[in-house]
């Protein structure tokens, strides 16, 4: 009996090919409008490419070198400085091991240019940032590493207004990376300071490259850094919009529902089913699996979107399937108390009220128009009101393949709603009698 | 009796849709149910149909309590809502299909059903198209045929035939007959006096919640003391002969319209007319045209409320 029902439900939904279109295409048309919109707040210029990054150099590296080896000049050997020179070279690690690192290169695309050009090409959003490395560059970080003295040194990092998330981006990549750098030097300061009280300063030197890179290195360092980069994998326009629009599109799933139980309360058919000896529980029962169905495959149809069309890498199927089943069952929840609210108030007033006005109140505070994390704390505690705003922070911790445990919270929380929400619904429904439920509406 | 209605009443608020009624339908007939609008047809057959609990009262099927356990007459009984209540983005075939399997027939059962349903109700070449794209009548008819799929012993027709065509319409009565026929029970409501007329072979009359008289059509007729009126016309003047007209059996006014014309009107039972008629006739005083209007149920309605059946 129940599959009956859910079959006829499925029956009819498929027949408003209409509303179809609304659930599926409506979304992916406002995903794709609004990412290229708003594209720019969110970083690239438009592709989901990495941040192309200018990188200048504007010191000269047979002067540099000259300048430090005349530094060392009756400090140290020419002998050390020729091994520290050969141990470490600071040119090779950032411009191979940093800036050519595959990783790096999904988050940021780095082109050395003269500053002449950079400005140009920053000027075209052709780059978000340029990185200047200035005179002194190499020859600052071996003084920093081998003596005992700190020469300050500013990189500066010049940005695209338009760019702002893209150029934090870039920031902290880049920061990260000199962070570790200055781990290293402080290492090194304190090991000179306390160990030349005890050593020979011969010693020390020989020793010192172990202790600067005893953690695998500098360069290994700031990748590990590169970890705490806000946003993690980096959540451009499209993939932000894809999730967005997808939170705020299921609502209207839940919308669908109530609006279905009372058309058949209209229709009569519900009087009928009621004759024969269904029971509104079954009703009930059967939209809400419908709704499930529905939910379930829209969200997969606008993942697979984002996934061919926009190229949104999802990372890991699994947890992609099961945030979706979470998700569809706290939309018909929400659906089933709006059908139960609707069918009590026996009139569209509450679906429609839900459509018209809830789910734009939702969208906002959940974060479907635009991201709410620039918004003041208060907004942001609203934001798990809206069960859009739940769905699209579990798929952006999907979408950076945030482990099991810390998506178990978001299903915690989307359960809850299922379960409180339907809970309602079936005390409304059981509250009312049956039979005072059914009127007889004329047309 | 199949069904029992007994001091049967529903309070909307404070409204009184259905005021105290009873009823006893019996096994086999078809049954009218005849009144206005808002009259409480429809309220007492939702009722019946357990959609709505009684406010008070007893309603008994084959003399088991439906109030307390709707199950008993669930199975057996047709309900033919006054709207259409079929969902029109599916074709015909996918109702006759759902609403089937509601009273748990499937496959090879339920097949032949919607065959022979939709053999009766005459639309089995249109099974594949959606109902919206059906005419009324259309609608109306699978409307029909949806509650007969389960073979119900009873079944309630709520305004079957509002808004349709004469043929449609014609059909739908003829198949309340076939129905009627093979044994079903039918409790038949309308505000249209001729198909009531047509079919019934009992009938109530409600008003403002209320029946305010049943029985058979003759008894009801008799009962409201409603005559027959034939209105006659002669090619001379009949001046002189009021008299004897008036000493027919039967007769029980003249009214003079012209020289000419005259109605007379008539007591007793249904074939009064013929022998008055008769004698008129056999008198050879030049009768050119006669036309006998015969009391109605409308008559009989008219007569206890003082307003016609429909506004
Ligand atoms: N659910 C309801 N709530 C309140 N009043 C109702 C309800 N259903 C019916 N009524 C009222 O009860 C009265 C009887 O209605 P009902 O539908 O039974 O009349 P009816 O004889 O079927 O009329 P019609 O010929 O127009 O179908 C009407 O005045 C109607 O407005
Ligand atoms: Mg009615």
């Amino acid at each position: 009996m129940l599959l009956n029902l859910y079959i006829k439900d499925i029956k009819v939904l498929l027949s408003d090919k209409k509303g179809l279109l609304i659930f599926v295409l409506m979304p992916i048309v406002l995903t794709t409008i609004l990412s290229f919109a708003l594209s720019g707040s969110f970083g690239d210029p438009g592709r989901m490419h990495a941040i192309p990054v200018a990188v200048v150099s504007q010191y000269e590296m047979n002067t540099e070198m000259a300048n430090f080896k005349a530094a060392t000049v009756g400090m140290v050997s020419e002998e050390d400085v020729e091994s520290m020179i050969e141990t470490i070279d600071f040119e090779t690690m950032f411009f191979k091991t940093f800036l050519g690192d595959t990783q790096l290169k999904e988050i940021i695309d780095p082109k050395v240019m003269t500053l002449e050009t950079a400005n140009q090409a920053l000027e075209n959003e052709e780059v978000v940032a340029i990185i200047v490395l200035p005179e002194g560059f190499i020859f600052n970080q071996y003084v920093n590493f081998m003596l005992p003295s700190r020469n300050p040194m500013t990189i500066e990092m010049i940005q695209h207004p338009d760019y702002n998330y893209s150029g934090q981006i870039v920031q902290s990549v880049f920061e990260s990376y000199f962070d570790a750098l200055n781990k290293q030097v402080v290492n090194k300061n304190v090991y000179l300071t306390v160990g030349s009280t005890y050593f020979e300063s011969q010693l020390l030197f020989e020793t010192m490259a172990d202790v600067a890179f005893d953690d695998e290195g500098g360069s290994q360092a700031s990748f590990v850094a590169m970890e705490t980069v806000p946003g993690k994998k980096l959540v451009n326009s499209f993939t932000y919009y894809a999730i967005a629009m997808m939170g705020m599109f299921i609502l209207y799933s839940s919308g669908y529902m109530g609006r279905e139980l009372l058309n058949e309360k209209k229709m009569l058919t519900l009087d009928r089913g009621v004759v024969s000896g269904v029971l509104y529980g079954k009703v009930l029962a059967a939209k809400f699996m419908m709704t499930v169905t529905l939910c379930f495959v829209q969200m997969n149809a606008l993942i697979l979107f984002g996934a061919v069309v926009l190229k949104v890498d999802w990372s890991n199927p699994l947890k992609v399937l099961v945030g979706i089943l979470f998700s569809s069952l706290a939309v018909s929840g929400v659906g089933v108390l709006i059908g139960a609210i609707t069918l009590s108030a026996n009139n569209y007033k509450v679906a429609n009220i839900f459509e018209n006005l809830l789910i734009h109140v939702f969208a906002f505070i959940g974060g479907s128009y635009i991201p709410v994390d620039g918004l003041p704390p208060i907004v942001l505690q609203l934001k798990y009101f809206a069960i859009n705003g739940i769905v699209i922070d579990l798929f952006i911790d999907i979408y950076q393949n945030a482990p099991w445990s810390d998506l178990v919270f978001y299903f915690g929380l989307l359960t809850g709603i299922t379960v409180v929400f339907t809970g309602l619904a079936v005390f409304m429904i059981k509250r009312k009698e049956v039979a005072s439920y059914v009127g007889i509406i004329k047309a | 009796m199949i069904i029992k209605a007994e001091n049967l009443k529903k309070v909307f608020g404070n409204f009184v849709a259905v005021d105290g009624i009873n009823l006893e339908i019996p096994s086999g007939q078809i049954v009218g149910l005849l009144g206005p609008n808002g009259a409480g047809k429809s309220t007492t057959i939702s009722m019946i149909s357990t959609l709505y609990k009684p406010t008070s009262g007893r309603l008994l099927f084959d003399g088991k309590d439906i109030v307390k356990e709707p199950k008993w007459i669930k199975p057996h009984l047709g309900y033919v809502p006054q709207e259409i209540a079929l969902y029109q983005t599916l074709t015909g075939y996918e109702n006759l299909k759902y609403f089937g399997g509601l009273y748990g027939l499937k496959g090879v059962e339920l097949k032949k059903r919607i065959a022979s349903v939709s053999e009766i109700i005459g639309i089995d070449d249109r099974l594949k198209d959606k109902v919206e794209q059906y005419s009324g009548g259309m609608k109306r008819r699978i409307n029909i045929g949806v509650a007969l799929l389960h073979n119900p012993k009873l079944i309630i027709m709520d305004e079957p035939t509002v808004g349709i065509d004469p043929q449609s319409r014609n059909h739908i009565l003829d198949t309340v007959k076939l129905l009627n026929e093979q044994g079903m029970t039918v409790i038949y409501t309308s505000h249209y006096m001729e198909e009531v007329e047509a079919l019934c072979q009992s009938v109530y009359i409600m008003d403002h919640g209320k029946v305010i008289a049943s029985g058979t059509q003759e008894e009801l007729i008799s009962q409201s003391d409603s005559h027959t009126a034939i209105h006659m016309t002669f090619d001379v003047s009949v001046k002189e002969y009021l008299a004897r007209f008036k000493e027919i059996k039967n007769v029980m006014a003249i009214t003079q319209n012209t020289e000419m014309d005259v109605s007379i009107l008539a007591s007793g039972n249904g074939n009064s007319q013929k022998e008055i008629i008769h004698e008129i006739m056999s008198m050879d005083i030049g009768l050119v045209s006669f036309d006998v209007t015969k009391p109605n149920l409308e008559q009989v309605f008219l007569k206890l409320t003082g307003r016609g059946l429909r506004d």
